[in-house]
């Protein structure tokens, strides 16, 4: 035992929890409460507890070097913290360090100072602390974690100081520092920091200053690592400006819409462009605004359904009105904007403008049809030439085979006779394939023509037949009724109709043709109806208009005539269809166009 | 040599219907034909003979372009009544169209498809195959 001073002696008996150690960490002296406390808690330990131990000789050996140390223990069961403070003195003969157990927080406080920690460790956050008495730094565990330094990195004011990145960063946090210290200000900032490791990341620091007799003694604050939102914000940024080009840029209208009320909310320059409203007129209207008429119902019952389906999109072509009246034919995409929750807040529409397009389209399927049209008939007319070329001319070779051995004169006359048919039939048969050809190959201009004169020349031309068998005909079209075609080719419709009504009249009534014309939707209609035969449509359908097709018993029908008539309405871009009843009468219906 | 008892000649043309008429008296070709001068009159006289059970004719030789009823009609509705099989059709026609040659094709009642201008030759061998 050494010989001990009684001042060391007089611990013993003091109040608290104080133990005096030599340099060589034996204990001189403890006063009751070490005894049944601390001492008996450190004689208690065992393995998980040794950690107590070793801190606690730990800070004392660090009292003998630097004076003053100190270590907390946490007691989470008992929610109370030990603050171990460790102090050096100088006796006669050697220094010793005085150990002292004092009770740190209050049960409440304690639970306090937990969920804070709990806290910033959830949220990332860590705590710095400048002792500006001792010049040291405390960094909290998270605020390590975010520097990446190893456990054993000894923080210092300025290698603490040396990860803001150099330049801009690190003369901001140095001035900082300053102004809180010399002032007392407060601040809140965001740094590029390089960790320790060399990577570079976003930090948010904040400080407050505490002073003490008008010196500032203490700088306290949070450190947070903000990369994650730097980055996120970044590239937020960067889609952003992306969206708001190619919204600004992109030929496609766009319409962000409210989904309550339908009001239009924001709009890109090619809307402007391809309705024609200024920005300002746009966000004055609903999109139901924009609509056709007799489109408004079909498409606001999509626009309404959106909000109830699972795709939250649709697309289809719709139809518009621009600022001057135009019909604006659209693909359009319409889909949901929903808030970070999913709920739907806007409608963004996509138009794109077809109509051009549609027009382009149109034109070109009128072509194919046109050209489809004239193929088929060519195809139909090869044949029907060799059919009929074919026909004629093998009865010629026939009749001359004949006529080469015909020894009877009676007979050889006979033969004679058919060859001159034959003959005058294949000239027949060529002059109405030349017409035929005609038709198709010389194309001629359309002119306005009078309708009424037109057809008032043909009844003149067959006056003389109506007279003979009794026919009437009544041209009920306007004196002044005006309409685009070709001058020959409605002279001979119109002379085709009239001979067919007078070929095909029924002989056991009295018999007539009339004629009308109406304008409707862009198209002339003229009609001719008559009380005539009539003809078996669903026998013979469409073949009605064909080539060399005939359906009565008649000695001068040559099925030229209606095919012809088809032929030359087709070509001035029109349509001639025709409903009949056996016995009833026939119509015919011949479509053109209005305009040229 | 046979001779076909009663042949069917419908055709429009009578410049062809002459000159048939007298390759088949050359060739003694039947004993007697029914000439008619489209499918709509063929169809009418042959239903009226079959259903009376006069003379049915051994053979039918079918234009197909012609006024009123033509060819295919005519077969389409004569192959309905179901005649009897001693009848052979053939097509004799101007039409060299292979559309025409598919569809004469599709009707198992006719026998063979012939092209204008028939003559003496074709007569006989049609002769043949029937006798």
């Amino acid at each position: 035992m050494k010989n001990i001073s009684s001042t060391v002696q007089a611990i013993n008996v003091l109040p608290g929890s104080m133990a005096v150690y030599d340099r060589k960490l034996n204990l001189l002296a403890s006063s009751k409460e070490w005894q049944s406390g601390v001492q008996f808690e450190l004689a208690q330990v065992n393995s998980s507890k040794s950690d107590l131990l070793d801190r606690f000789d730990a800070s004392l050996k660090e009292a003998f070097n630097f004076d003053t140390s100190y270590f907390v223990e946490d007691l989470p069961a008992k929610k109370i913290r030990y603050k171990y403070k460790f102090s050096k003195f100088e006796n006669e003969v050697e220094p010793l360090v005085l150990a002292q157990r004092i009770l740190y927080t209050k049960p409440e406080e304690y639970r306090k100072e937990e969920l804070l920690k709990q806290t910033n460790n959830v949220a990332f956050i860590g705590f710095w602390e400048l002792n500006l008495s001792t010049k040291s730094i405390y960094w909290s565990e998270v605020t390590r974690k975010i520097h990446e330094i190893p456990d054993d990195f000894e923080v210092e004011l300025e290698t603490g100081i040396n990860f803001y990145k150099e330049g801009a960063d690190r003369e901001l946090v140095t001035q900082v520092i300053d102004r809180a210290i010399e002032y007392g200000e407060p601040w809140d900032e965001d740094f590029t920091l390089i960790t320790y490791s060399g990577r570079e990341i976003y930090v948010n620091a904040k400080c407050q200053a505490e002073f003490e007799n008008g010196k500032c003694v203490r700088l306290l604050g949070t450190f947070q690592d903000i990369t994650d939102r730097v980055l996120k914000n970044e590239q937020l940024r960067i889609s952003e400006e992306q969206f708001r080009l190619a919204f600004e840029n992109t030929p496609i209208a766009f319409l962000i819409i409210d989904i309550e009320n339908f009001k239009i909310l924001e709009v890109n320059a090619a809307a402007e462009q391809v309705f024609g409203y200024s920005r300002n007129k746009f966000i004055k209207k609903k999109i139901t605004d924009l609509y056709e008429p007799e489109e408004f119902q079909k498409n606001y019952l999509l626009i309404k359904n959106l909000l109830h389906q699972n795709s939250r999109k649709f697309e289809n072509e719709q139809k518009f009105v621009g600022k001057d009246g135009n019909t604006i034919l659209a693909k359009t995409f319409f889909s949901l904007n929903c808030d970070s929750k999913g709920i739907p807040k806007k409608i963004i529409a996509q138009i794109q403008d077809i109509t051009e397009l549609k027009k382009k389209n149109d034109e070109i399927n009128r072509f194919v049809e046109v050209t489809t049209n004239q193929n088929t008939r060519l195809i139909n007319f090869a044949h029907i030439v060799s059919h009929n070329l074919r026909s004629h001319s093998s009865n010629i070779g026939m009749l001359i085979d004949f006529l080469k051995n015909e020894k009877q004169e009676e007979e050889r006359e006979m033969q004679f006779e058919m060859l001159v048919q034959a003959s005058s039939m294949l000239t027949e048969t060529i002059t109405h394939l030349n017409d035929v050809v005609s038709v198709d190959i010389n194309f001629q201009e359309k002119e306005e023509v009078n309708l009424y004169k037109f057809i008032e020349n043909g009844i003149r031309s067959v006056r003389g037949l109506m007279v003979e068998v009794n026919f009437q005909i009544v041209n009920r079209v306007a004196e002044d009724f005006r309409v685009y075609a070709v001058p020959a080719y409605m002279e001979s419709i119109i002379l085709n109709l009239i001979t067919n009504a007078i070929k095909y009249r029924d002989p056991k009534r009295r018999s007539w043709l009339q004629l009308s014309a109406e304008r409707i939707n862009g198209y002339v209609i003229i009609t001719a109806t008559d009380n005539g035969l009539g003809i078996n449509l669903e026998r013979y359908g469409d073949r009605i208009f064909g080539l060399y097709k005939t359906f009565h018993q008649h000695s001068d029908a040559r099925g030229l005539g209606l095919y012809m008539t088809k032929s030359q309405i087709e070509v001035m871009g029109g349509a001639i269809t025709v409903q009949s009843k056996v016995g009833e009468g026939t119509t015919f219906i011949i479509k053109l166009h209005e305009e040229n | 040599m046979k001779k076909i008892k009663l042949a069917c000649i419908v055709d429009d043309d009578p410049i062809f219907v002459f000159g048939i008429k007298k390759m088949m008296k050359l060739t003694e070709f039947c004993e007697n034909f029914l000439v008619f001068a489209n499918g709509q009159e063929a169809l009418n006289s042959l239903t009226a003979i079959i259903n009376k059970g006069g003379d049915i004719p051994q053979l039918i030789l079918l234009d197909l372009n012609m006024p009123v009823m033509d060819g295919w009609e005519f077969l389409e509705e004569f192959t309905k009544t179901n005649p009897p099989k001693e009848i052979t059709i053939y097509i004799l026609t101007s039409s060299i169209d292979p559309r025409d040659l598919k569809r004469a094709k599709q009707f198992n009642r006719v026998s063979n498809y012939v092209i204008k201008p028939i003559t003496i030759e074709n007569l006989e061998s049609i002769k043949n195959s029937l006798t």
